[in-house]
């Protein structure tokens, strides 16, 4: 492990701490000042729910009494409630207008490092007051434009290996549960709506005693991505709206590429709705080890196994599977006991 | 700035509803509107790009309203973010006004102010994200 001491940027930290501080008080970004507190509870169970909807979501978490599973849960019935027209255009992370944008792998990346609104350097004292300045300023970021990936020089350069994947069109696991061998697509659809708590968990394990995957982030960015959808008359398209997302590459180890034996750097993708860099972070990691499983000690780690997470993440189906025990079970429990008690009675003889 | 209809749907949903719902109710006045699908919620699979494979995978849906109408026989429709059943109604008598030639001067007036708030929203958005823009120096 190696870090590399730097200095400066403290305009930079203290504007990032002034304009998260902003965020949260519904000064930057959100239109409804009711959203601005719930932010991030309100991006975790959109993700969560696989339903991007602000007004549902809001609704949700107070119906839950900010239950976020539970929260998460009335966005999802809700969800199967609705019709689905259509798919959108295809949303990639060049196009997402970024408010933050970070790279821990280069320094000098292209459009350069925004630390945007972010609690990273922020003291977690609830007793101190913490005052942040806001200077307005002076510079202009460009705007509208794609943003290249700070990976995709590596890519030009051959350095980067990417997984064969052989699918015509993206498993839907809304509509058929998918089997081994599992498409890839499937598991990344299943990681995009997984519990952010479960799959933070999985991922440690691959950091701590059962893997090896120490990942450098290579491109971090949250921000904003339009919703583009064919207007039926016209046929062009329109942009419907704009949604808040987080997209993280992260760099492995290198390995040889089965294609031509030539060594290459292994890479992982997270990607959420909301701004939830913590969820997209374990998704790369993830879908490092999944991929990768020569990443973990004797290839085989908790997180390497496609049916341990496929199957485990899933915070409204693990809930529901958990609390289904306080529903009466006295039938079960007294053939249980009708068991005991007669393998009693024989012990006994 | 050019506005065509395309670009009703995404400008329309930045100026206030009520402005949007005036002039939604003066076309309304003036022409046979027929609904011919009332505001719905629906939703739309959102594929994502993923870089790694090069390949598609489903983030999760977004939900939408939209509507379809008819103005003097021409169809229009529209389709908002989240539930909005009023908005989608609105902006689709809008968007079939535009297309039947009907006060495509007012529509473009509004789209514009649309236009130019989205602007200036932008701006000062990139302009407090530019503050965080950071270089640190190596020791």
């Amino acid at each position: 492990m190696s870090y590399v001491a730097i200095q400066g940027g403290a305009e930079a930290i203290s504007a990032s701490k002034s304009l998260y501080q902003k965020m949260i008080h519904g000064n930057f970004l959100a239109k409804d000042a009711q959203q601005a507190p719930l932010l991030f509870g309100l991006d975790r169970i959109m993700s969560e729910g696989a339903l991007y909807s602000q007004q549902l979501g809001l609704k949700a978490i107070k119906s839950s009494g900010c239950d976020l599973l539970e929260a998460a849960f009335y966005l999802r019935a809700h969800r199967s409630t609705c019709q689905r027209v259509g798919r959108c255009s295809t949303i990639t992370s060049y196009d997402i207008r970024t408010i933050r944008r970070i790279s821990s792998a280069s320094k000098e990346i292209p459009d350069g490092q925004m630390l945007g609104p972010s609690s990273d350097y922020i003291l977690k004292l609830l007793t101190k007051k913490q005052s942040f300045s806001s200077k307005p300023t002076k510079c202009r970021a460009t705007t509208g434009q794609q943003v290249a990936s700070a990976l995709d020089e590596l890519r030009k350069q051959n350095k980067i290996m990417q997984p064969e994947v052989n699918e015509e069109e993206p498993f839907d696991i809304t509509r058929s549960s998918p089997l081994p061998p599992y498409p890839r697509s499937s598991l990344m659809q299943m990681m995009a709506r997984g519990e952010t708590g479960s799959m933070l968990g999985f991922a440690y394990t691959t950091m701590r005693g059962y893997g090896d995957v120490h990942p450098t982030i290579g491109d971090l960015r949250i921000g904003m991505v339009a919703v583009v959808y064919p207007h039926p008359f016209t046929g062009n398209e329109v942009t419907v709206g704009e949604i808040r997302v987080t997209a993280v590459e992260t760099v492995g180890s290198f390995k040889k590429d089965p294609i031509d034996g030539k060594l290459r750097l292994a890479t992982g993708f997270g990607f959420c709705f909301g701004f939830n860099e913590t969820k997209a972070i374990a998704m790369s990691i993830l879908d490092l080890a999944l991929t990768y499983p020569s990443f973990s000690i004797g290839g085989t780690g908790v997180a390497t196994s496609a049916e341990m997470i496929i199957h485990h993440i899933d915070g409204i189906e693990s809930m529901g599977f958990t609390n289904h025990f306080k529903l009466p079970h006295y039938v079960t429990f007294q053939a249980d006991l009708h068991t005991f008690n007669t393998a009693g009675e024989h012990r006994d003889d | 700035m050019q506005i065509t209809r395309d670009d009703l749907n995404d400008l329309l949903q930045e100026v206030a509803g009520e402005e949007v719902h005036q002039l939604a109710d003066k076309v309304s006045q003036k022409a046979v509107i027929h609904i011919l699908q009332n505001p719905t919620q629906q939703t739309l699979l959102a594929p994502v790009l993923d870089p790694v494979s090069n390949t598609t995978f489903y983030g999760g849906e977004v939900l939408v309203t939209s509507a379809v109408v008819q103005v003097n026989g021409t169809n229009g429709w529209a389709m908002v973010m989240d539930d909005n059943h009023k908005l989608a109604l609105n902006m689709a008598i809008l968007d079939g006004a535009w297309g039947a030639a009907l006060f495509q001067e007012d529509i473009t007036q509004l789209a514009r102010q649309g236009a130019e708030l989205q602007a200036s929203n932008r701006q000062t958005e990139h302009n407090e994200v530019a503050a965080t823009k950071v270089n640190f120096d190596l020791l």
